[in-house]
């Protein structure tokens, strides 16, 4: 853990009339953390985020960000926080570059000083040749690049990020993350929900797996891989279709997972149990060592059900 | 009135700047063609209504009929929008500006906009001779109060909708019959006794025999504290409304 | 020529998603029904309020001597058929060109452009015609016609949904964008209050008088309120042909752009 403590959450709960989207959670993050909310859709990330963005009362529980009530200090804590909500809300009404200077007048940010902000931020993201521009024009990637600049307006000490990189190509998501990697050099406090786990690995120092409102794992990347599943997975494929008579003649080697199309053995010595595979003559049509993922610590703690 | 007021004013503006010269010449050019076509057409036929010809018994409230359709129009159909299809609302209350701010900066912005075709109406209105008075100064305030107290009651019932095919109904069932029956045209005594009842609960009439009174120096048929009272309840009450409306829309009850 | 032909099955094909895309729910009836009411509004206001502060005895159609009320009532109905119509096929219409790209999925189909612009008249003149059939019975109920003139009334309103219907199509494919509706609506006002709905045209001066009589809508109120009160006459025909000549222009003008791709 680093520095002082930035956001703490005791039995944090929120409900929409009948439906429980968080469920008493607990958590704390400090400044210069990025830290991260797994979890499938429905989840509870949303909700969460929203709340330590002071735009949802919490139902029941206690939070604080930045020292202060949520509830009674809303408009001081969002006056120091940025948010990058799940779904674009650019202006269409405004240019590229006024979206950014509008924005920063919301936070009684000087005119001069709020356009030079926004020049800034068009550069840093790589959009100031689009700057008069109208938001309607640009690419996916690009609105989710302003709408990340917007967030940064403020200078805030707390970034929170919703699914910032969804619906993006490679290209857009390496482009974020670089640039997220950056603020968090700069000491910014980064709060980011993704499903995607490649983006966990890469940007998070501590993450939460959330399921149905509440916390089931809790770590650093590492830490959860460590915990949740081997170090390394055997991946067998089979030309026949009967994966679960062959599943119990490589029980022995570690623990089995049967998916439809081919046969999982989570392990500490792959190359030693792809071996032993091979011995016993099962003729898999292809076998593929690799390290164990977040991933695969996530489908372990969530389950592989699409929901 | 914060500066989080002022600046949700200054991005109405700043989008405004695109659009100002339609819409200006629309809010200007309406009340014209109105007192025009029924003034002049019509209103050889009329005989005089308190002592004045029709013309210009009618032309004053033209103006309040033309503030009040632009700010029904900005207060219906682009809240909903900002609220459901650019959620530009949104944004703006996840900064330090608040509810308030929103309310309040659309009416500071409209206030520009009301002035601006008050003044235009009002030089061309005089050289219709429709003009009759010193009282005449007093127009943009009644101007005002008229755009105050019709904007936040509209803002509240349009907050409460989610589905846009409902608007063309508030226009037609609402704005539209409102213009109509609100005395400007003909007075209300004319109508029976009930539909009467309904054209003094609306503040456009309020508005309407202020506008008349000041444009042709004459008493107003209300003395001048029950119009200040009607037309005040009707913003008192559209501000608590519409600031609750919203505050469970975007904050889901936060403050 | 031929390529301009629309096809029956296809146009039908347009004409009923719009019915099925409006049916599904309480707010179809919330929009037909308040179509009409705005018309009546205007009817009753200027009729009976504004009718109430004038002597009597001005108004004639045909030398017959009529209340206000019956004389602005034909010109209520056909300005509601314009309106009905251009909502349908100006604003409408627009949103799907421009912005919900309704076309380009049909247009991968074997529908053709032109199919489709005579199947978004088409139900711009349904939904013209329920208006038109209400508004009619509502007023023979108060007794400002009769059932036997609302007869010969409704094909002439019917005429006018045609001429607008059209004439929207045109204006929707040459606007620029949605900064220009204030120009739309201030000009369907224009149209509306110059119309001689209100008054003859000859109250208003030169050279508002001869514009006046060259728009549209004039030609719509007279027809209607011809049929409505006064007798054939060759004038009305004359009206007719303008609204027909008009409305076949427009929609010959109009599948011509769409089928070059202009938009």
């Amino acid at each position: 853990m680093t520095g002082e403590r930035v956001i703490s959450a005791k039995g944090l709960a929120k409900r929409y009339d009948a439906f429980e989207a968080v469920k008493g959670i607990d958590f704390e993050v400090r400044s210069g953390e990025v830290f991260g909310l797994l979890g499938s859709n429905g989840a509870g990330k949303s909700s969460t985020m929203r709340m330590i963005g002071c735009v949802s009362r919490p139902t029941s529980g206690e939070l604080r960000v930045l020292g202060m009530d949520p509830v009674k200090d809303g408009s001081r804590i969002r006056g120091r926080i940025g948010v990058c909500p799940q779904f674009d809300n650019l202006d269409p009404d405004l240019t590229v570059r006024e979206n950014l200077y509008a924005y920063s007048r919301f936070f009684g940010i000087p005119r001069a000083k709020g356009r030079r902000r926004a020049d800034e931020l068009l550069e840093f993201f790589e959009i100031a040749d689009k700057a008069h521009g109208k938001v309607a024009a640009m690419s996916g990637g690009m609105k989710r690049r302003l709408t990340i600049a917007r967030a940064l307006i403020n200078n805030p000490e707390i970034v929170l990020l919703d699914e910032p990189t969804t619906g993006l190509d490679p290209q857009a998501r390496h482009l974020v993350w670089e640039r997220l990697h950056q603020l968090k050099r700069q000491g910014i406090t980064l709060i980011l929900t993704t499903h995607y786990m490649d983006e966990a690995e890469q940007l998070c120092d501590r993450l939460v797996i959330m399921r149905s409102g509440r916390f089931v794992a809790e770590g650093s990347p590492a830490s959860l891989i460590r915990t949740y599943t081997q170090p390394e997975v055997v991946e067998l494929r089979f030309a026949s279709d009967d994966l679960r008579a062959l599943a119990e003649k490589v029980d022995d080697l570690g623990r089995v997972e049967v998916l439809p199309d081919r046969l999982l053995i989570y392990t500490d010595r792959g190359n030693d149990v792809a071996a032993r595979v091979r011995d016993r003559a099962l003729g898999p049509s292809s076998v593929l060592v690799r390290r164990s993922g977040l991933e695969d610590a996530f489908l372990a703690l969530t389950g592989r059900d699409a929901r | 009135m914060t500066t989080s007021s002022l600046a949700v004013m200054e991005r109405h503006l700043i989008a405004y700047r695109r659009l100002w010269k339609s819409s200006a010449l629309s809010a200007v050019l309406t009340p014209v063609l109105f007192m025009v076509s029924i003034g002049v057409g019509v209103g050889g036929f009329v005989d005089e209504v308190d002592g004045v010809p029709y013309l210009a018994w009618i032309a004053a409230p033209l103006l309040l009929s033309a503030v009040f359709q632009q700010t029904a129009q900005e207060s219906t159909s682009r809240v909903f929008h900002e609220l459901n299809t650019t959620r530009t609302v949104h944004a703006i209350v996840a900064t330090s500006a608040g509810v308030r701010d929103v309310l309040v900066g659309r009416l500071l912005y409209l206030m520009i906009r009301v002035q601006f075709s008050t003044v235009c109406f009002l030089a061309i209105a005089a050289c219709f001779g429709a003009v009759r008075s010193w009282w005449i100064l007093a127009e943009p305030l009644v101007a005002a109060a008229v755009a105050i107290a019709t904007a936040l009651p509209l803002t509240a019932l349009a907050s409460t909708i989610t589905d846009d095919t409902y608007l063309p109904a508030v226009s037609r069932l609402i704005t539209v019959p409102v213009v109509l029956f609100s005395g400007i045209l003909f007075p209300p005594t004319k109508l029976p006794e009930w539909a009467a009842a309904a054209v003094y609960a609306s503040p456009l009439w309020h508005g309407v025999d202020l506008a008349r009174a000041a444009a042709l120096g004459q008493r107003p048929d209300w003395p001048l504290w029950a119009h200040i009272a009607v037309l005040g309840v009707w913003s008192a009450a559209g501000y608590a409304l519409s600031s609750r409306i919203l505050h469970r829309r975007v904050y889901d009850g936060n403050s | 020529m031929t390529t301009l032909a629309p096809s029956p099955s296809r146009v039908r094909a347009i004409t009923s998603r719009n019915i099925s895309a409006l049916r599904s729910g309480p707010e179809y009836w919330v929009t037909v029904l308040s179509g009409v009411f705005e018309p009546l509004m205007y009817m009753l206001a200027m009729g009976v309020g504004l009718g109430s502060l004038m002597t009597s005895g001005h108004w004639t159609v045909d030398g017959k001597e009529v209340s206000y009320l019956q004389y602005i009532a034909p010109a209520m109905l056909a300005s509601a058929a314009m309106s009905g119509a251009v909502s349908e096929t100006l604003i409408h219409f627009f949103f799907k060109l421009r912005y919900q790209h309704t076309f380009e999925g049909m247009l991968a189909t074997p529908i053709r452009p032109v199919d489709i612009v005579a199947g978004e008249l088409l139900w711009a003149l349904i939904r013209s015609a329920a208006y038109i059939a209400v508004f009619l019975a509502v007023i023979a109920t108060l007794g400002v016609t009769t059932p036997a003139r609302a007869l010969v009334v409704f094909p002439a309103g019917f005429l006018v949904s045609f001429a607008f219907g059209a004439l929207g199509m045109v204006v929707a494919t040459r606007l620029r964008g949605p900064q220009d509706f204030d120009a739309v609506v201030v000009g369907q006002l224009a149209l509306f209050l110059f119309s001689g709905a209100f008054a003859p045209l000859s109250r208003y001066p030169e050279p508002l008088h001869t514009l006046a009589a060259l728009l549209p809508l004039y030609h719509g109120v007279e027809l209607v309120r011809g049929t409505a009160f006064g007798h054939l006459s060759l004038a009305l025909a004359g009206h007719a042909a303008y609204l027909l000549a008009l409305g076949v222009g427009c929609l010959t003008w109009t599948a011509r752009r769409i089928e070059l791709g202009d938009d």
